[in-house]
């Protein structure tokens, strides 16, 4: 499985360089210390940095969720062009093959590490107060669920899916 | 007492570090003695000397109440450590400003690129798009709601209408495009479907995988041409001062046929060949039982792919009585173009030639019919069939003999204003003979006589059937229940 999950990482690798700078900006911002800023590695943190765990529950829920976002925001925008207007010129359809796998290649590394989203739920669930169990309730399960749906590369093959289909449509 | 131990095992350790230097040295100056022995001048001597690394200090070694770092190597007192982290302060420190690497900004810095330039390269198609509500694209919105209701021709004329105001490749002048060849392959106009594929594909785009329908359109083409040709020579060869040699020209066009099929697939170029030889019998050969049975082993060959050959099947259905080849004809028809009328005729037909017509059914089939012709003239082709129908079922119907004949002047101005389709139109003898019928059955002789006038300055002869009528020998019902093809 962790060949499929690097392989499938590095057919994505544009996705998986801006979820990792996302990361490390939060990173920063938190000031947690980064040990490792590989981006792209031949284990299961592949697509992530390796960094201490997060101590706070809003900090353990930003650093999956706001390269959740911005990768999701990627997503968007790149998709109107192609699916929705579809140029037909040369120059048009180069920068749609581009945009498509630039697509491809954000949805299908949105989700953080699992390790991450264990934390995530032991932070908000365990020392969050009330209003952030309550507020942070449906993005954490968002994203809990995604990083194990990315870690067997499910986001992947729903991405190429969802890419073919809005194509037929 | 504490304290005195510790300052004992102290010195202890001192003199021991001590002796290990005194040895240490004493050690080296022996050697470097010896060797200096071997040296020629004093020169030599120096440069052997700083020729010597300065041994590194010697390393600190972990003891308790210490820990190593493990990112600097650093033996420090734990003191110095955060409580289960393996960095120490400083790294941690340094660790928390690691630099954020180029190729993440970089890569986002390139996708923003290919964002500005797909929109760039996709303003056209937004600039069309946001025009939608001008006069312009109403063609090309009445095409769009006439293909997805099938109806094909409504939605050709349309289309084309739109293209020929419009220039240019842009979103919604493509959907067009890609729709009209849609509908001129369904209508198997091929060579329409090959212009446009040209005209608006490059080479280039036609080699792209997800445009290889198109490319097949390109090579069905070319098959379509090729036979056609083929055909024409073998028509040319045959023809005699009567007509034509019709059996050796079926023989010799089904002789044309490839003998091997490519990938196991029927070719198209068969297929047509099936059609036209099936259609040129069918003008001689009054042998339909054998006609519908060939049809339908073409159905089984092709049916899958083609629907060209669907309303000649229909037809030879209803003469046959066959109501679920005809009912699957009819519906695999509809959905393909719902404005084909030779299968809302042989549907019709088929409800005719019942022992008791159903000619509920077939007023239904007419207003339909009706329906459709509306739709044809709204985009200039005109068709008046559901006429000539109507005079058919008011007839069998029986209690409205002046309708028929209402029907037939209707059709005959009709046809008469928008011009003349009885020469070289088959039809046209069916049209006179159903007239001079309605005229008989209304007592109208002029009229009968003037339709009599007509066929024959058409070069036809009155059906013997009419004439049986005229002498009362036969029942109108009877006269329209005949398959032999007289008013077909």
């Amino acid at each position: 499985m962790t060949f499929l999950y690097v392989l499938t990482r590095y057919l994505t690798f544009p996705g998986v360089y801006v979820r990792c700078m996302w990361e490390q900006a939060v990173c920063r911002i938190t000031k947690t210390v980064v040990e490792d800023n590989r981006y792209i590695r031949d284990d299961e943190m592949c697509s992530h940095i390796d960094h201490e765990l997060m101590g706070s529950p809003t900090g353990a829920l930003a650093i999956g969720l706001v390269p959740c976002f911005f990768n999701a925001v990627g997503v968007v925008f790149l998709s109107v062009f192609p699916f929705i207007f579809r140029p037909s010129s040369l120059a048009g359809t180069v920068f749609s093959f581009l945009a498509v796998w630039f697509v491809l290649s954000l949805a299908s590394n949105c989700f953080p590490q699992i390790e991450d989203a264990l934390n995530m739920m032991t932070k908000i669930y365990k020392e969050g107060n009330l209003l952030q169990k309550i507020v942070f309730a449906p993005f954490a399960a968002v994203l809990f669920v995604g990083a194990y749906l990315e870690r067997y590369c499910v986001t992947f093959i729903a991405a190429a899916g969802g890419i073919v289909i809005a194509f037929i449509l | 007492m504490d304290k005195n131990k510790r300052d004992l095992s102290s010195e202890k350790a001192l003199e021991q570090e001590l002796e290990e230097v005194r040895a240490l040295f004493e050690e080296t100056l022996k050697s470097e003695t010896e060797r200096a022995e071997h040296f020629n001048s004093e020169e030599e001597l120096i440069q052997s000397l700083e020729d010597i690394k300065e041994p590194s200090p010697p390393k600190k070694t972990k003891g308790r109440n210490t820990k190593e770092c493990e990112c600097c190597g650093e033996i420090l007192p734990e003191k110095a450590f955060a409580e289960g982290k393996d960095f120490c302060e400083n790294c941690r420190k340094a660790m928390r400003r690691y630099p954020i690497r180029a190729r993440g900004i970089i890569t986002a810095v390139v996708m923003a690129v290919v964002f500005f330039g797909s929109m760039i390269t996709s303003m056209d198609s937004v600039m069309d798009i946001s025009d939608m509500d001008s006069v312009e694209y109403e063609d090309f919105l009445q095409g769009y709601a006439a293909y997805s209701e099938n109806e094909l021709i409504s939605a050709a004329s349309h289309y084309s209408s739109y293209l020929a105001q419009r220039q240019g490749k842009t979103n919604v002048s493509m959907t067009a495009v890609r729709q009209l060849i849609d509908i001129y392959c369904s209508l198997g106009e091929y060579p329409y479907a090959a212009q446009l594929t040209e005209e608006y594909f490059s080479d280039f785009e036609l080699k792209m995988p997800w445009n290889i329908k198109y490319q097949k359109i390109l090579e069905k083409n070319e098959l379509y041409s090729e036979t056609y040709s083929k055909i024409i020579e073998l028509l040319k060869a045959n023809s005699t001062e009567d007509g034509y040699d019709y059996e050796a020209t079926v023989s010799q066009m089904l002789q044309l046929k490839s003998q091997t099929d490519s990938e196991g697939e029927k070719l198209y170029s068969d297929y047509l060949l099936d059609i036209f030889a099936l259609e040129f019998s069918a003008s001689y050969n009054s042998d339909s039982a054998a006609l519908y049975e060939r049809l339908l082993e073409l159905d089984g060959e092709y049916g899958k792919k083609e629907s060209e050959h669907l309303p000649m099947l229909c037809r030879y259905a209803a003469l046959a009585g066959d109501k679920k080849v005809v009912e699957d004809c009819y519906k695999r028809m509809t959905e393909i173009n719902s404005q084909n009328m030779s299968i809302y005729a042989a549907y019709f037909n088929y409800f005719r030639y019942l022992e008791n017509p159903d000619t509920e059914k077939m007023l239904e089939i007419c207003k339909k019919m009706t329906e459709v012709s509306g739709e044809l003239a709204e985009c200039g082709h005109y068709n008046y069939d559901y006429l000539y129908y109507l005079a058919i079922t008011y007839m069998l119907k029986g209690d409205a003999g002046e309708s028929s004949f209402n029907m037939m002047e209707e059709l005959y101005s009709c046809i008469n204003y928008y011009g003349s389709y009885y020469s070289g139109n088959s039809k046209a003898t069916d049209i006179f003979n159903l007239y001079a019928l309605t005229a008989l059955y209304t007592g109208n002789t002029d009229a009968y006589e003037w339709a009599k006038e007509e066929l024959e300055y058409l070069g036809y002869e009155m059906s013997d059937l009419i004439e049986k009528y005229a002498k009362g020998e036969m029942t109108a019902a009877e006269v329209l229940a005949d398959k032999g093809g007289d008013i077909a």
